[in-house]
């Protein structure tokens, strides 16, 4: 009698417990998960950084080359063969031509990206031009509303890392 | 004996606890950052993205809101020597913002409908509104039209009231603003709409660094006065339409106007001696909208009488602007200062013969006149300003039999 009600006993403590870490380890990779994209994607630092790159770029890029393309690759770190362009050049952001005053090294930039600013708009093979990585922010952009460009500047987490954090504003091509 | 081994179980169940609680205590407090921050970015990001959009010639969301509203702007500027007895559409123009789109003649595509007449347990009085412009920052500058009742719309202004129910020596003020207010506090204020309100500022002159726009010459597209070249904003509203028309310098409206002028509630952008965002049209938005300032030297040859766009309401209505003090001799201008406050005690000006202060009306008969203030004539149609944002909810093409409606109005 008393066996049979320890056994009991434990079961019931013993599930009230794997409910309870249950339901906080589900919180807990959930909130880990919000964290890290809040450290990857858009946070204060490089949305200043973006501003300063768009402020750049402004000066540099003209709209007409931006406005037939859903996405505009002024410099990355890899290139990507797609249907529509079976041969892509490289053109890495610390191009001296592209570079001319060291403003993009400086700050640890690895690709500039400018697209429509409504991402959603962006056709699937023109995502496929750029990295997986890229391709994620794009689809986690959330601004469904308003017409315009967008700059996506893609930064290295530390020189020698494969990580990247990102972020984007709007861009005013001059 | 019987208790072996409890204080061992209760230690291990306690430690269980505070180790659960501590997790919780964890978690919460990284939602409560994460929030903290994922808020504070936002809205740095939504004011970086505002400002660099600012810069450009036509911000996007002043181009989403002339999406929302079906308007393609016309190019061209029209003449403003002419009445607009047609739908000519939509024009451009700068105001203190940037470029703003406005309706000119005939149009029958800018109804909106917004707020609501009755008051309290009522039946819905949907308020019926005209869209007099696309204001530069995205804001929509309606006027008053009338409210729906009975699938009737009642178009009676809101109030018929002299300009200045004070015209004494010690002192006067416009009796219209206590009108307006009246009608701001009942309708709007404490109330769903609230919200929807921007403070975009209503162009009104106050103040004017011309004092003798008569002796000015326009250069091309510079206006010069003695030697000197000044800016449209300079002057009063009635030099713009006045003074100017016909030669040298033109009908020159505008709609853009110095801080000082734009009466508003923040002080920031405007002048801020308004109590809550309303005010009336301007002389310059009824001569841009298709009308003509009757000069009283009318003659039978020319036409200024304008019945057939969609400012004309039947009604004598009041605008905001200021005629003049004609001296004398009839010969110029000089300005008196406005108190846009409801304040019987608001000084008066040096120099003020009350009985040649006037103010600009559109009559009943469809003619832009100047009109006594202590005219009890006239009537109020309200003019309001709803935040882009709101505008974004709207949905319906604008005529009468389905206007734009935004959120708050659906289904009510």
């Amino acid at each position: 009698m008393k066996k049979g009600f320890v056994l009991l006993e434990t079961i019931a403590v013993l599930s009230i417990i794997c409910v309870t870490l249950i339901t906080l380890y589900g919180g807990y990779v959930r909130i880990i998960k919000n964290v890290k994209l809040q450290n990857y994607y858009d946070n204060t630092e490089y949305i200043y950084k973006a501003k300063t790159v768009g402020d750049f770029i402004a000066n540099v890029v003209i709209e007409k080359q931006i406005a037939s393309d859903d996405l505009f690759i002024y410099c990355n770190t890899a290139v990507y063969q797609t249907e529509e362009n079976p041969n892509p050049t490289l053109v890495t952001c610390d191009n001296s031509g592209l570079d001319y005053n060291g403003l993009l090294k400086e700050m640890r930039v690895a690709g500039v990206y400018i697209t429509k600013w409504n991402t959603r708009d962006i056709d699937t093979m023109s995502l496929l031009q750029v990295e997986p990585t890229t391709q994620k922010y794009i689809r986690h952009i959330n601004d469904k509303k308003g017409s315009g460009y967008r700059i996506i500047v893609m930064f290295k987490d530390r020189l020698d890392s494969s990580k990247y954090q990102y972020a984007s504003i709007r861009y005013v091509p001059k | 004996m019987k208790n072996k081994g409890f204080i061992a179980t209760s230690l291990i169940y306690s430690f269980f606890l505070v180790f659960l609680a501590l997790l919780a205590v964890i978690l919460s407090s990284y939602v409560f950052n994460d929030k903290l921050l994922s808020t504070f970015n936002k809205s740095i990001l939504n004011r970086i993205n505002r400002e660099i959009d600012s810069t450009s010639d036509s911000p996007s969301y002043v181009q989403d809101v002339l999406d929302i509203l079906h308007i393609t702007p016309n190019a061209t500027k029209p003449n403003f020597n002419n009445l607009a007895i047609s739908d000519e559409g939509v024009f451009i123009a700068d105001d203190n913002f940037g470029p703003s789109y406005y309706y000119r003649g005939d149009v029958t595509d800018n109804y909106v409908v917004f707020g609501n007449w009755g008051t309290g347990n009522t039946r819905p009085l949907p308020m019926y509104w005209r869209i007099i412009r696309v204001n530069g920052d995205g804001s929509l500058r309606l006027i008053y039209e009338g409210y729906k009742l009975r699938d009737e719309l009642n178009k009676d202004p809101i109030s018929t009231v002299a300009w200045s129910t004070s015209n004494t020596s010690t002192g006067y003020y416009n009796a219209f603003s206590g009108k307006l207010n009246e009608f701001y506090a009942n309708k709007i204020l404490g109330t769903k709409y609230e919200a929807a309100i921007s403070d975009s500022g209503f162009c009104s002159t106050k103040s004017s660094t011309v004092t003798n726009a008569s002796n000015c010459t326009k250069k091309e597209d510079k206006i010069i006065c003695n030697n000197e070249e000044k800016s449209i904003d300079d002057f009063s509203d009635y030099d713009k339409i006045v003074t100017f028309s016909p030669s040298p310098v033109g009908i020159s409206p505008s709609l853009s106007c110095t801080k000082d002028n734009l009466y508003s509630v923040s002080s920031t952008e405007g002048n801020g001696l308004l109590q809550y965002p309303i005010g009336l049209i301007s002389s310059n938005e009824i001569v841009m909208a298709g009308g003509k300032y009757t000069t009283q030297e009318n003659t039978a040859s020319e036409n200024f009488s304008n019945i057939d766009f969609y400012l004309f309401k039947n009604y004598n209505y009041w605008t905001m602007s200021i005629y003049s003090k004609k001296t004398n001799n009839g010969a110029g201008t000089s300005l008196m200062s406005i108190k846009f406050l409801n304040n019987a005690n608001a000084a008066k000006p040096n120099n003020q013969d009350d009985s040649t202060l006037y103010a600009f009306g559109y009559s009943e008969d469809g003619n832009l006149v100047e009109n006594a203030l202590d005219n009890a004539t006239y009537g109020l149609y309200p003019v309001i300003n709803l935040k882009e944002e709101y505008v974004s909810t709207f949905e319906g093409d604008g005529t009468i039999s389905n206007p734009f409606i935004g959120k708050l109005d659906r289904g009510a």
